[in-house]
């Protein structure tokens, strides 16, 4: 990133490299469309080099994608508010073992946290798939620590509580049904 | 005894790794009295099994492109249009020595009807989620004859709006054949007032420059000596005028 804020655009395509999966995943997860989440992975790394020099050297250049990325969201959020946050079909492709079951608890699975809101989706998508720490996200989100876990907490309960509304069963069949 | 709620530092911490062993100790009794937060804990490790999904090679070459400057057209759409070329060349002459005279309504009506579909093909393409459907929807409209006021709204929302600036450039180049409602000339005065890229301020001054209004030059000069502007779009704003002032023509 330091050669990115030097004037070396071409920087750019290694910090692309490294990080573009992650956070095309982020995405997807947020919106649950492949094409969307290629357009906002590509707008994130533009953004980062029109505000590289916003970027300063000692902070964490995740934190700081993650926060260029989270706005990028809600920006497009704004702009297409007849596009819900809750696409009817997600254009996920399916994968190719057939693990029938698994694959219909996963898809259930995601319904779900597609169908909570997207703050509270943000925060499990970041706590749990983009493996920031909770710090991180507290700096990201401008809140403290404690409270990113209380929130974490809480939306994973209502994850829970979806996932079940949909399932049409108590407790979980995912992961081997532990409850 | 204690609620969940009360836990729920200890329990996040757990479930990410990060707790001590005394925060851990405290959660993992939780979860052995509390089978709510058993099954949260159950949806955690679940969520982490989520297959992960990866973007296409694609997307690498494309942002390759991009950053190495604009795309240039492929092969293969020029030879679309070369054919589409034929075909058009080809019609007409058929038309011309097939078509019985008595045929000609009939052709104007095809011709209106074809325009109408092309219509709501490029709005259509306009409001997809793709960046490069949105793309075609704007080359759709490029071709276009007549100036169908639903389609010029659609260019400038998507000039206002699409969060690619690929697609609002676009946007602004095909909105040069049409002629401007106020209403769509005003919002691109606005728009030079809050979009972020230097590209899309410039391809609008484009735009607006071209139109034959008396009272662009002053506006573009208040533009000009407005601070924050984009040093790059000064540049371009100051020799646009200076160009302007020395051929004697007031920026139309």
């Amino acid at each position: 990133m330091a050669a990115v804020q030097g004037g070396e655009s071409s920087a750019l395509g290694e910090l692309f490299n490294r990080h573009h999966g992650a956070l095309y995943r982020y995405f997807l997860r947020m919106s649950g469309s492949a094409s969307l989440s290629e357009d906002l992975t590509q707008e994130v790394f533009l953004r980062v080099l029109r505000k590289s020099e916003t970027w300063q050297r000692d902070a964490r250049f995740a934190s700081w994608m993650y926060r260029i990325a989270h706005n990028a969201f809600i920006d497009h959020t704004r702009r297409n508010k007849w596009e819900t946050a809750m696409p009817e079909k997600l254009d996920i492709a399916a994968p190719a073992t057939r693990q029938l079951e698994h694959d219909e608890e996963h898809a259930l699975l995601r319904r779900a946290l597609m169908a909570m809101p997207p703050d509270k989706r943000e925060l499990l998508i970041l706590s749990r798939f983009q493996g920031l720490k909770y710090e991180q996200i507290g700096e990201l989100l401008g809140v403290e620590t404690n409270t990113v876990k209380v929130r974490v907490f809480r939306a994973l309960g209502q994850l829970r509580e979806i996932y079940e509304r949909m399932s049409g069963q108590p407790g979980l069949s995912v992961a081997g049904g532990r409850n | 005894m204690m609620t969940c709620q009360e836990f729920a530092v200890d329990i996040a911490d757990t479930l990410a790794g990060s707790a001590t062993p005394a925060a851990r100790a405290r959660a993992e009794a939780h979860f052995g009295e509390c089978s709510s937060c058993r099954a949260n804990a159950a949806l955690w490790q679940a969520l982490g099994d989520l297959p992960a999904d990866a973007p296409s090679p694609e997307m690498q070459v494309k942002f390759g492109r991009h950053l190495s400057g604009r795309p240039s057209a492929p092969r293969w759409a020029w030879l679309t249009i070369a054919a589409a070329v034929a075909v058009g060349i080809f019609s007409f002459f058929a038309g011309r020595f097939t078509a019985p005279p008595s045929a000609s309504t009939d052709i104007a009506v095809l011709r209106h009807e074809v325009r109408n579909l092309r219509e709501v093909v490029a709005l259509s393409l306009l409001d997809q989620q793709s960046a490069s459907e949105r793309l075609r929807g704007i080359r759709y409209s490029s071709a276009l004859e007549g100036t169908d006021p639903e389609v010029v709204d659609a260019l400038s929302r998507t000039l206002r709006n699409d969060p690619s600036v690929d697609v609002r450039l676009a946007a602004a180049d095909a909105l040069q054949r049409f002629p401007l409602p106020a209403s769509v000339s005003e919002s691109a005065w606005q728009l030079l007032e809050h979009d972020d890229s230097p590209l899309v301020q410039i391809a609008v001054i484009d735009l607006l420059s071209s139109r034959k209004d008396p009272a662009v030059r002053a506006r573009l000069e208040t533009l000009r000596d407005r601070s924050g502007l984009d040093s790059n779009v000064r540049d371009y704003l100051q020799a646009l005028l200076s160009t302007q002032r020395s051929k004697g023509n007031p920026v139309q």
